[in-house]
C-alpha cells in the first residue's frame, strides 16, 4: 500500500487524538478489519509513533516561545534509558524524599528559586490583595502565590527542577517560602513531574494534604477543594506522603482521595459517565464554592449567593460548583442535553455555564458551553424546566475550541447582579442512547 | 520446563519495539505502551516457569500487552478498535516473520535522524509531546489539513526509506524524505 490514502490516514490520525466519531470509528474498524495492507500500514504507524519518541529532537531547533505542557517533555530516550530494574525501583526512593520535604520538621531547599509563569490566558494573578496581572515571562518568588481568575483562565508554570504545573481555571498556587514545596491551595492543576536528578534541585508538588514525588517522572492531575484532595496519575509512578510522614506509592491509572479526616483511598480512576446528576440529596459536594443547600418540604434545592466575582469585577448571584479538575463530572458530546428544574421569583437575565477540557487534561485548553437567556418568574408551587444541548451551548466567545468529548469540571448558574429568587432543585446531564 | 531469565529478558529485547508498538496502537501514547511493556517483561519474568519456548513466550507476551493495554485504555476512556480487529492485529504482531519493521529498528532510527529538521519536529510534537494535530498546526502556525497532510507523507518517506535500507529496494529515499520538509517550511 505505497499509494497514499489520505482517507486511512486521516482515520488513523483522527482516532490516535481520539477525535473520532462512532460512525468513524465504525468505518475505521471495517477498513482494518477487511484490508490487510491497511493493517500493516496501522502498525508501521505505530512503530513510526515508538520510534520517534526514542530519537532525539532536531539539534538547533529554537525553543517554541510558548510552550505546552507537553506529556513527553524532557523525557530521557527510552532507547537509552532501556532498564527493567527501572519500573521496579521508581518509588523506593521516592517516598524517602517526599518524607523529607513535606514533613514539617524536614530540611528545605532554601537555595531554590521561585517558579516561572511560561504561559496564560485569561486573567492571572499574583496572590495578595494588591495582586499585580502575571504575563508569560514573570518569575512567582518564594513565598508568593499565583491565582487564575475566570473559567477560561489557565497558566504554566516551570518549576525550578524542570517540572511544569498547568494551572486550571479558579486555581491559587503558592511558592513556599523556603524553597522546595509548590502548593496548590485550590482548585485544579496538572503537572508534568521532571525525574529526579542528581544536578537539579527537588521540588514537591502537592495541595494542603499531600506532597507527590516521582524518581523517574510522570504526569499527574491534582485538585484540592475544600478538605479534599485528589490525586490521578497519567503516567508513571508517585510516591505521596501526607504530612505525618505516611507514605502511598502510586502509578498509572492510580486515583488517590484523601477526605477531610485525612483518610486516604486508592482506586482506579474511574470512567467518566455520559451521564450525570447533581447529588445535594444529603449535602453539598465537597469543595462546593458558592451558593448553599436549602431544605424544604419539596426536596433539597440550591440558593444563590451574592459573592464578588472577580472575572466581571461585580458581585453578583451565583452558584459555582466544585472543581473537579481530576475526575471531572460528566463527559459531553454535541448531542448530550443539560437540564435544570428551577423557580423564580423575578424574570431576569441568567446563564448556565459548564466549564470543560479536554479527555485527556495533559492539554491546557479549555472552554464554556454556555446557555444564555432568562430565567422566567414561576408561580408558586411551581417549576420550570430548562433543556438544552451541548450543541447549543457552543457559540460564545469561550467556547471550546477543541472537538468533543468535552469533560465538564465545572459548573456555574449565575443572574448577575440581580436577585431573582433563583431556586434549582435539580440538574443533570444525559446523553440519548447510553446507559 | 521454563525459560531462563535471561532467555526471556533477551527475547523479549529484541521483540521490543514491535510489543510497544502493539501497545501503542491501543493506547495511543508511546510512554504509556513503555510502561504496559516493562509491566509484561515483569510478569513475564515471574511465568517464565510457564512458558516453552521464545515462540511461546512472544505469543504470550503480544497477548498479555493487549489485554493490559485495553484496561488502560478504557481507563482513560479512549474509544477502541473492535474485539475483530485486535484480535487481528494481535495475530499479526505475535507472527515473529510478520512484515512490519519491528526488526529493523537500527534503521528506523536511522531513518527518522535523516528526516529534515521540520519533519522531525512534527514527529516530536506528535508522538513525544503527544500534541493532537489540531494543536500541533496551531503550533507550527499551519492549517489542520496541512498538518494532516504532512503527517502522512512523513509516515510515507518512513516506510520508503526503511524499505531502502533493509531491502535495497527503489532509489528515491532522497526525494521522499525532502518532500515532508519542504512542505513544513512553507
Amino acid at each position: 500500500m505505497n499509494a497514499r490514502d489520505p482517507a486511512l490516514d486521516r482515520l488513523i490520525a483522527r482516532y490516535w487524538d481520539g477525535t473520532l466519531t462512532p460512525a468513524e470509528l465504525g468505518t475505521l474498524n471495517t477498513r482494518l478489519e477487511s484490508d490487510p495492507d491497511a493493517r500493516r500500514w496501522f502498525r508501521e504507524v505505530c512503530v513510526h509513533a515508538v520510534a520517534a519518541g526514542e530519537v532525539a529532537a532536531p539539534a538547533g531547533r529554537p525553543p517554541p516561545s510558548v510552550s505546552p505542557p507537553a506529556t513527553g517533555r524532557g523525557r530521557i530516550s527510552r532507547r537509552v534509558a532501556i532498564g527493567f530494574g527501572m519500573g521496579v525501583a521508581a518509588g523506593l526512593g521516592a517516598g524517602l524524599v517526599a518524607h523529607r520535604l513535606w514533613t514539617p520538621d524536614g530540611p528545605q531547599a532554601s537555595s531554590l528559586a521561585g517558579a516561572k509563569v511560561t504561559w496564560t490566558r485569561g486573567q492571572v494573578f499574583r496572590t495578595g490583595p494588591n495582586g499585580e496581572a502575571l504575563e508569560a515571562g514573570a518569575v512567582i518568588p518564594l513565598g508568593s502565590g499565583l491565582t487564575t481568575v475566570g473559567p477560561i483562565s489557565s497558566a504554566v508554570l516551570e518549576l525550578a527542577d524542570g517540572s511544569t504545573l498547568c494551572l486550571s481555571a479558579d486555581t491559587t498556587v503558592m511558592v513556599a517560602a523556603k524553597g522546595g514545596r509548590v502548593v496548590v491551595n485550590q482548585g485544579g492543576a496538572t503537572a508534568d513531574l521532571r525525574a529526579a536528578a542528581a544536578d537539579r534541585p527537588q521540588v514537591l508538588v502537592g495541595t494542603p494534604q499531600v506532597g507527590l514525588f516521582s524518581d523517574g517522572g510522570a504526569d499527574i492531575d491534582l485538585s484540592s477543594g475544600g478538605r479534599q484532595t485528589e490525586v490521578n496519575v497519567q503516567r508513571g509512578r508517585v510516591a505521596a506522603c501526607d504530612p505525618n510522614g505516611v507514605r502511598t506509592d502510586l502509578r498509572n491509572g492510580d486515583l488517590l482521595t484523601v477526605a477531610a479526616d485525612a483518610e486516604s483511598t486508592v482506586r482506579p480512576a474511574p470512567i467518566l459517565p455520559d451521564n450525570f446528576v447533581l447529588d445535594i440529596r444529603d449535602r453539598l459536594p465537597e469543595g462546593w464554592r458558592v451558593g448553599s443547600r436549602e431544605e424544604t418540604p419539596a426536596g433539597p434545592l440550591l440558593v444563590p449567593q451574592l459573592w464578588h466575582d472577580p472575572y466581571h469585577s461585580a458581585e453578583m448571584y451565583q452558584l459555582r460548583s466544585h472543581q473537579s479538575w481530576v475526575r471531572g463530572l460528566v463527559r459531553l458530546f454535541p448531542d448530550s442535553v443539560v437540564t435544570a428544574r428551577y423557580r423564580a421569583d423575578r424574570t431576569g437575565d441568567g446563564q448556565v455555564v459548564l466549564v470543560v477540557r479536554r479527555p485527556r487534561s495533559t492539554f491546557k485548553d479549555s472552554g464554556c458551553l454556555v446557555w444564555e437567556s432568562q430565567f422566567l418568574a414561576t408561580p408558586p408551587g411551581e417549576w420550570r424546566t430548562l433543556s438544552v444541548k451541548a450543541a447549543e451551548m457552543l457559540e460564545n466567545k469561550e467556547g471550546p475550541r477543541f472537538a468533543p468529548p468535552w469533560v465538564a469540571f465545572l459548573l456555574i448558574v449565575n443572574t448577575y447582579t440581580e436577585d431573582l429568587g433563583l431556586r434549582l432543585a435539580d440538574f443533570r446531564v444525559s446523553r440519548p442512547g447510553s446507559a | 520446563m521454563g525459560l531462563e531469565a535471561d532467555t526471556v529478558v533477551a527475547c523479549l529485547l529484541r521483540h521490543r519495539l514491535r510489543l510497544v508498538a502493539a501497545a501503542t496502537g491501543i493506547v495511543r501514547n508511546p510512554h504509556d505502551a513503555d510502561d504496559t511493556f516493562q509491566q509484561v517483561v515483569l510478569t513475564a519474568l515471574e511465568s517464565r516457569g510457564q512458558l516453552n519456548d521464545a515462540e511461546h513466550l512472544l505469543a504470550w507476551a503480544v497477548r498479555a500487552i493487549r489485554h493490559r493495554a485495553i484496561d488502560l485504555a478504557r481507563r482513560k476512556m479512549l474509544g477502541g478498535l473492535s474485539d475483530r480487529v485486535l484480535e487481528l492485529l494481535e495475530a499479526e504482531w505475535g507472527d515473529p516473520a510478520g512484515g512490519v519493521p519491528s526488526d529493523q529498528a537500527e534503521a528506523l532510527w536511522g531513518c527518522i535522524e535523516k528526516l529534515t529538521p521540520a519533519a522531525r519536529t512534527l514527529m516530536k510534537l506528535r508522538y513525544t509531546d503527544g500534541m493532537p494535530v489540531p494543536l500541533i498546526a496551531d503550533h507550527m502556525n499551519r492549517t489542520t489539513d496541512a498538518v494532516y497532510q504532512l503527517l502522512s507523507r512523513t509516515h510515507r518517506a518512513l516506510r520508503t526509506c526503511v524499505e531502502v535500507e533493509t531491502n535495497g529496494a527503489g532509489g528515491e529515499v532522497e526525494s521522499e524524505l525532502k518532500a515532508p520538509a519542504q512542505e513544513g517550511q512553507s
